[in-house]
Order: structure tokens, then sequence, then C-alpha cells
């Protein structure tokens, strides 16, 4: 387990909700209830965070939900109970997960991969876990394929890296580096927030 | 495909708080930037603080607006007003104060504004459905 991502996120736990997800989630809602709205069968949801996220699941279902930080999950714990279903929480790094391969259905993250120290390799481990055909849906922040945005992005990096998440990340790319068919890329805004649809090869 | 639809509250949200972000800014980099200067060096130095300028800008808009929209408005609108009231400060109009202030809203506005547009562009025809 990475001790500087756990550090980090233990540390930003107390004021991420006020200070980061908040303001971001009321702006993102109408995008993340649409993507979430189709998890079905065994669900694998990677950094479940302070649980912010899981107004927007669907009722009923059955999922698997892990972050890094031990701080984040006593803050999505409570969030787990109000929950109209069932989340279990487990305190993993992506890039370890201790699943068995192919036992999952769909994996989701969520502004995610902007966090994780070596993407590539935590994408893989998604990809191990998924069963042939399964999917991977992704609501992350990356970096952008148009000037400007995309040099603003990478003079934010350095500053935004220090607290919390990367913001020039090539998540797509390292998407189809890890394997998986990218069915779909649906940008919310300038190419930097994104829905991103994609599937482990049926064979 | 665009529906603007509840985006707009945020774009409404977004152009006033990169308008008086760059307002400040451009003020600041008007007064701070000496008269005697070159323009090239006018406008380079005014860039920067414009950059630095930008980032508690963005930090307090952040809280009520989410951070990473706000984030790109407002350094690149930081950066152009900051430009701007460099150049203000060279053509000995520093004193002017209101001058500068609305000069920085312009730049912000216009930013805030060509930022919706590209944005409204990227999402009507930008998809990638391989």
């Amino acid at each position: 387990m990475s001790l500087t991502d756990r550090a980090k996120w233990n540390g930003a736990a107390g004021s991420y909700d006020g200070f980061i997800a908040r303001a971001a989630e009321r702006r993102w809602a109408r995008f993340k209830t649409e993507l979430f709205g189709g998890m079905n069968g065994r669900v694998l949801f990677v950094a479940a965070g302070t649980g912010i996220d899981f107004q927007f699941f669907p009722p009923g279902r059955s999922i698997e939900a892990v972050d890094v930080s031990e701080r984040m999950l006593e803050r999505a714990a409570m969030r787990s109970r109000e929950y109209d279903g069932q989340i279990r929480l487990h305190q993993m790094d992506v890039r370890q997960l201790a699943f068995q391969d192919e036992s999952f259905d769909q994996a989701y993250t969520s502004c995610t991969f902007c966090s994780v120290s070596e993407p590539v390799e935590g994408l893989s481990q998604l990809r191990r876990v998924l069963r042939p055909g399964g999917t991977l849906r992704m609501f992350e922040h990356t970096g952008s394929r148009w000037f400007p945005f995309n040099a603003m992005l990478h003079m934010c990096t350095p500053f935004t890296r220090r607290y919390g998440p990367a913001m020039n990340r090539p998540t797509v790319a390292n998407v189809r580096k890890a394997g998986f068919e990218v069915e779909s890329v649906t940008p919310h805004y300038l190419d930097v927030v994104k829905s991103i649809k994609a599937r482990k090869p049926a064979c | 495909m665009c529906a603007v639809g509840g985006r707009g509250r945020f774009i409404v949200g977004d152009l006033l708080a990169t308008s008086a972000a760059c307002a400040l800014i451009a003020a600041i980099a008007g007064l701070v930037v000496p008269a005697g200067w070159a323009a090239w060096a006018a406008m380079a130095a005014g860039m920067l603080a414009g950059m630095v300028l930008a980032v508690p800008c963005w930090l307090v808009a952040g809280l009520w607006l989410g951070m990473i929209e706000p984030m790109l408005q407002i350094m690149l609108g930081g950066m152009l007003a900051g430009m701007a009231g460099g150049m203000a400060a060279v053509n000995e109009v520093r004193s002017d104060i209101f001058g500068l202030m609305l000069l920085g809203l312009a730049c912000g506005a216009a930013t805030s504004l060509a930022t919706a547009c590209a944005d409204w562009a990227l999402r009507r025809w930008g998809s990638e459905c391989p």
C-alpha cells in the first residue's frame, strides 16, 4: 500500500467534503446519477472516499467499495448505512486488490485515477478482477486534448498534487494501456471532466 | 448533445466569479508593475502576478462552484487580466483604479464566455465513440 497516498488522503479526510467535494457534487450530480444508474450484478466501486457518491447509486444494489484511506472510510461508513442496499467497505489500494480474478461484473470509479500513483497498474488490477466482457465505468477529471486548457492543467498539477489529485492525467490512454476496450468518452467540461465507458475484452 | 439547462446557474456563477477575480487581479497588477518598464516586461510581470493572484481567488470561488471549472477560468482570465493590467501600468493609467478594474472585468467576462462556448462546442462535437 502506498503510504504517501494513504497519508495524503487521511490528512484530507476532515476537510474533503466541505472544501472539495460538496460544490463539485452539486455540479456533477446529473452526470454521476446517469453513469451510476447502470450498476448491475457484482459491482466494485473504487475510491469510496467519504462516501459522498453513494447518494447517486441506484437503490437495492450490492456493492464492494474500497479506499486507501481509513479516515475516509470512517466517514463513508455512516453514508453506507444510509444507502438503500448493501455497501461493504474495504481498506484497500487499487493497485493491490485482494479480490479474486474475474469476480466482478462491473467496476466504477469516481475521480479516482487522478490520484492513484501508478494509474496503469491500478487499472490493470481492475481488469484482473473483472470477468471477461465486464464493464468499467469512470467519472474522471483528466488532462484535456485542447490547448490552452491542457497547459493550465499542467501548470496547476505541481501545486494540486501536493494536497490532492494530479490534474493532467491521460486517463483514457491509460485505460487502453491497461487492456480495456474504450466504448465511449463523453466530455462534461472542456474534455477535462468526462465519463469513460470501457469493457474488458471477452477473450 | 448539449443541453444548457441545469448548467445555466453554474455558467452564471463562473462568469461572476471569474469577472470579479479578474477585476481584482488587473487592479493589483496595474498598481504593482513599475511604470517605466518595457511593454513586454510589464506584460510578463502582469501575467505572472495574475497567475499567483488567481490561486487564492480560485480557492474561494471553488468552495461554492466546484474546483475544476473555476480554476481553469480564473487562471486563464487572471493571466489575461494581469497582462492587461501590466500594460495599463506602463501606459500611465495606474491611477485610474476603476478603469483597471473595468479592464479586468472585461477580461474575466470574455474568458468565461469563451470557455462556456468552447465547452458547448466540445460537448456538441467532441465525444469519442471509437
